[in-house]
């Protein structure tokens, strides 16, 4: 499953990556028009919603700054909470698991959905399970994995892969989604979506009833008692965590808190950010199996701690503010370029802007290199975030290591066979402007060709099409006028120069 | 066959972390010291004890029930047992549910016995094809939250404050379209931490499971349009005993 070439974890897989396609992703989206219709409204209608929902708190600083420490703290001392929290959840009674990779997670998975003989297995939506492709594994060994999260099951009816990480089928029209339930089911469907779901109600409570297994992702892992939360507003994971006899969690090692307590500000402030509720409708602290044999829920629970190359991001105080993130998606809503493109775009289950600086730093630059670029850096994402995750100066970071050659694969760009034409072209592109910018003189000359080109193609614009590998960015563009002379032989300049000083 | 990983992760967070550690070092010189050196939380003040036993106020009802009626759940504030069955019998009525489950927490029972009648009531040990079938389940709120109108429910042995040990409320809560909470305004607390707090016993113990619950369940999924009753219960209510 990991590229050849991968030490265990330095790189990390993430299932069905296609992001070295993204250049022709973007124009497929931006084509489709009804995409940037259902993309555009749902967006605006989250934002607003996070943005009233967080007018609420008295001091979202101060709740900002403790969910933030409360990541820090815990990824600071990560090793440690892990131990501690293998400890105390044994001690409850929950089978611990850890999987370097994401071929390892997917058989410990397979493996106990083998031991207690499932065929059919219910999943609550997690965007763990996408990473390492679990349902495919499960698929592949004769087992039938249903999403029961009403949007993912639509994608996965669909055949596709969700498009945000909380609102799986937010690029779907309800006209889209009643043709297919009606294809799938093949019966008439109602028009409304409180018709649709409750067909959704009604067809999945049968594999409710009949799963031998549940399987879930997990927001928050608790070191101190072992414990986990579960957050959610449509009551799939309580079925899915109270019906089958075993429950397998599979987690990210970053979702760890400390404390108990710690809980609460994050509870405060997750769901405003990704919904803008003031709570999410339920919120399920697991800690042990069921106790007595009456009682209801699972007698089996097991959670499979995953690294996957999250381990790695630690090694730099910048980078390892990617794994601080809770998952909220507030980023996803405000980007101007999510709002644009949408997530499929991306070629990763992690879309947006915590997409375009998880998925390269999790896969390897060379699977990904295009989506740090996928931002304006207009500095959004930053600002809605609730733990704070420094997104652009991370995008920077990123942008800077696509240049100057993965750290992880030792090689240099220009010996790195991967590189891509387009890289090495504008990287002889930029040796030329720093050349051409490196001395007073040049910088004359090249200003003075500069004015002239300017006026000769907006005369001729036609001739762009001449521009050969500057083609990327002259098509969107067109050519500024040109001011005729310089800004240091005009008035302005002679102005500020200070008084007494010849031309330079 | 299945590798352990254990201390392989271990030992690269290990590395990982000591070499963040020593970058720290190298740049003092240059920038803003690293976020990862953020504020120990020692100094932060922890959750207050709660006493849960103390009179409940007519303000805190009250406030829970605004609350629940935010998230479209509906509280029925009553004073006797008497008017707890009363408002349970108005729900079921309203509702025309035919059967109801109830959990076996004791004072549950106790009020099903005032309520006159005219469904069928099935303990919460029938059969998983026969809960299906209900359209009503009674249990027990372990607490109340004012501030969200969120219930506490537990399963296993901590089951209420004053409930009985071993309630088994689990999927009466969750299968059928309505559910029906009985509450004791003693178990009232103002915030979702405080809540979480007083789920440890004396010796520090959780229940196995502890579910916080805010209104019927709902979903935005399809155009975000919002729909109440996904999986869980499309309408929630709250009896709450404002004499316990």
């Amino acid at each position: 499953m990991s590229p050849p070439d991968a030490k265990p974890n330095e790189t990390g897989y993430i299932h069905h990556l296609h992001a070295d396609q993204f250049d022709d992703l973007v124009p497929q989206a931006l084509a489709n028009v009804e995409l940037r219709g259902a993309l555009a409204k749902a967006t605006n209608t989250i934002r607003n919603r996070r943005a009233i929902a967080l007018e609420e708190i008295d001091d979202l600083q101060e709740l900002r700054s403790r969910a933030k420490s409360i990541k820090t703290e815990a990824l600071a001392h990560l090793d440690d909470h892990l131990e501690t929290f293998e400890r105390q959840a044994t001690a409850n009674g929950i089978h611990v698991h850890w999987a370097a990779d994401a071929e390892s997670a997917s058989a410990i998975v397979l493996d106990i959905a083998i031991k207690n003989k499932t065929r059919l297995a219910v999943k609550a939506k997690s965007m763990v399970s996408e990473e390492i492709g679990l349902n495919d594994a499960l698929i592949d060994a004769g087992i039938v994995p249903v999403e029961t999260d009403l949007g993912e099951w639509i994608v996965q009816l669909a055949e596709e892969p969700p498009s945000h990480i909380l609102a799986p089928a937010i690029h779907k029209r309800r006209r889209e989604i009643r043709d297919l339930l009606a294809r799938v089911l093949g019966r008439p469907m109602p028009d409304d979506a409180a018709g649709l779901t409750e067909v959704a109600r009604h067809e999945l409570r049968a594999r409710f009833a009949q799963a031998e297994l549940g399987i879930s992702g997990a927001n928050f892992l608790v070191a101190e008692t072992g414990s986990f939360l579960l957050i959610e507003n449509e009551g799939n994971i309580r079925l899915t965590t109270s019906l089958p006899r075993v429950h397998v969690a599979v987690a990210g090692i970053e979702k760890i808190v400390p404390r108990l307590k710690d809980l609460g500000p994050l509870v405060r402030i997750i769901t405003r950010s990704a919904t803008g509720q003031a709570i999410s409708c339920y919120q399920t602290l697991v800690t042990k199996p069921k106790t007595s044999p009456e009682d209801d829920g699972p007698e089996e629970i097991h959670l499979v701690l995953l690294d996957n190359g999250r381990s790695k991001l630690l090694e730099d105080d910048l980078t390892a503010e990617t794994l601080r993130c809770i998952r909220c998606s507030a980023c996803l809503n405000v980007c101007p370029v999510y709002r644009q493109i949408g997530g499929h775009a991306y070629g990763s289950v992690y879309p947006g802007p915590i997409g375009a600086i998880f998925t390269p730093q999790i896969a390897g630059m060379h699977a990904a290199s295009q989506l740090p670029g996928a931002s304006s850096l207009c500095g959004a994402c930053r600002e809605v975030c609730p733990v704070d995750i420094d997104i652009p100066g991370v995008l920077l970071h990123l942008r800077h290591r696509a240049a100057e050659g993965d750290q992880s694969t030792g090689n240099h760009p220009e010996a790195d066979p991967r590189t891509t034409e387009k890289t090495q072209s504008m990287r002889r592109g930029f040796r030329f402007w720093r050349w051409a910018m490196g001395s007073s003189r040049r910088f004359q000359v090249f200003g003075a060709v500069g004015r002239l080109l300017a006026t000769v193609i907006r005369q001729v614009p036609s001739l762009t099409k001449y521009a050969g590998p500057l083609a990327g960015w002259t098509d969107g563009r067109t050519v500024p006028r040109s001011p005729g002379r310089s800004f240091r032989s005009g008035k302005m300049a002679r102005r500020l120069r200070p008084e007494g000083q010849g031309r330079a | 066959m299945i590798k352990d990983d254990r201390a392989t992760i271990l030992s690269a967070i290990k590395a990982s972390l000591a070499q963040a550690a020593s970058g720290r070092t190298m740049s003092r010189l240059h920038g803003p010291p690293p976020s990862i050196a953020a504020p120990p939380l020692t100094n932060q003040p922890s959750i207050p004890a709660v006493d849960r036993h103390g009179p409940a106020s007519t303000h805190a009802a009250a406030g829970f029930q605004a609350a629940l009626d935010r998230v479209q759940g509906v509280c029925h504030r009553v004073t006797s047992d008497a008017g707890a069955a009363d408002a349970l019998q108005a729900v079921i009525a309203d509702l025309g549910v035919r059967r109801v489950v109830r959990s076996d927490d004791s004072l549950v029972i106790e009020i099903l016995e005032r309520v006159i009648g005219g469904f069928e009531l099935l303990p919460p040990n029938v059969d998983r094809a026969r809960l299906l079938e209900c359209g009503l389940g009674v249990s027990r709120a372990t607490i109340g939250v004012v501030e969200y109108g969120t219930i506490v429910l537990t399963s296993g042995d901590m089951a209420g404050v004053s409930g009985s040990p071993t309630e088994r409320q689990r999927l009466v809560s969750l299968l059928p379209a309505t559910h029906v909470a009985i509450l004791a305004s003693s178990d009232l607390v103002e915030t979702w931490d405080a809540a979480l707090a007083s789920l440890r016993s004396a010796s520090g113990d959780l229940p196995p499971t502890a579910t916080f619950a805010t209104g019927p369940s709902r979903t935005a999924d399809i155009e975000l349009e919002l729909v109440l009753g996904v999986h869980g219960p499309k309408n929630q209510h709250v009896i709450l005993l404002e004499h316990r």
